[in-house]
C-alpha cells in the first residue's frame, strides 16, 4: 500500500512547512503596509518558498502510496512546531506536550505498520 | 469565553471542506508529469482552493472560542480524509490504520489543548 520513501518525503515536506510558519511569524512581526514593505519581506519569500516546495514534494509523495496512509503525517507539524518553539523561541514543554508527541509517533508508527503489505502505488 | 455551539459547527464544517483538499491533491499527484513541465494540474488548484476556503472559515469561528478547543477539534481531518479515500480512491483501511489514526488525533488534543 505505500513505498517507504513516500513517507521519508512526507516527514521531509512535513518540516519545510512547520519552518515556514516560523518565517511567516517572523513576516507579520516585521509585516508594514506599504510597498517596500511587503516588497523587501524577506521572511515572508522564504516562508512561500519553503511552503510551495513542500507542497510540490508532498505531490511527489502522494505518487508512493495511499493517501490515508500518508496523510497522517502532516500530524507530525505539531511535533516540529513545538520543537522548534523551544528551541528558538525558548517555549516551555509541557508534560502534557511531550505526551502528545509520543501519542502522535505512536500513531504514525501504527499506521505505517498498517500499510505494509502488497504495492499497489496510485 | 466558552466556545459557543456555532462556532464548533463551522470548524467542523471548514475540516469536511479542508479535507476534500488531500483528495484533490492525490488526484493531481498522478496527473502531474514533472518531466514534461505539466506541474499545473486543474486538481492541484482546486486542492489549494479548499484549502484555502477552510483556513478562512476557520477565521471567524476563533471569534466564537477558544483556540485551545478549535484548533484540536481540526484534527478530525484525519479521519473525514480516511473515510474519503475508502471511499473516493478506493483505499483500504484496516484496524492498525484506525489505532493510529486515534492516537495521532489524542496527541493533537493533547498538544492543542495547551495552545
Amino acid at each position: 500500500m505505500i513505498n517507504k520513501w513516500a513517507f521519508g518525503l512526507m516527514f521531509l515536506c512535513t518540516f519545510l512547512t512547520s519552518v515556514a510558519q516560523f518565517f511567516y511569524k517572523k513576516a507579520a512581526m516585521q509585516l508594514s503596509f506599504s510597498i517596500s514593505g511587503i516588497l523587501f519581506n524577506m521572511p515572508l519569500y522564504i516562508g512561500a518558498g519553503l511552503y510551495i516546495l513542500g507542497a510540490l514534494l508532498m505531490l511527489v509523495a502522494l505518487r508512493g502510496g495511499d493517501l490515508s496512509s500518508l496523510y497522517p503525517v502532516i500530524a507530525t507539524s505539531f511535533i516540529w512546531v513545538t520543537l522548534l518553539s523551544a528551541y528558538l523561541l525558548h517555549e516551555h514543554v509541557s508534560i502534557t506536550k511531550y505526551i502528545g508527541i509520543a501519542s502522535i509517533m505512536a500513531g504514525i508508527s501504527m499506521i505505517g505498520y498498517g500499510s505494509r503489505g502488497n504495492n499497489h502505488g496510485n | 469565553m466558552a466556545t459557543e455551539l456555532w462556532a464548533i459547527a463551522l470548524v467542523l464544517v471548514a475540516t469536511i471542506v479542508g479535507s476534500l483538499g488531500p483528495i484533490m491533491m492525490k488526484k493531481a499527484s498522478s496527473r502531474v508529469k514533472f518531466r514534461k513541465g505539466k506541474v499545473f494540474d486543474k486538481y492541484l488548484f482546486a486542492g489549494f482552493a479548499l484549502y484555502g476556503i477552510s483556513t478562512i472559515m476557520f477565521i471567524p469561528a476563533l471569534k466564537g472560542g477558544e483556540l485551545s478547543v478549535l484548533y484540536p477539534l481540526v484534527s478530525v481531518t484525519y479521519v473525514w480524509v480516511s473515510w474519503l479515500s475508502m471511499w473516493m480512491l478506493k483505499e483500504k483501511m484496516n484496524y492498525r490504520k484506525w489505532s493510529g489514526i486515534a492516537l495521532v488525533i489524542m496527541g493533537v488534543i493533547l498538544i492543542g489543548s495547551t495552545a
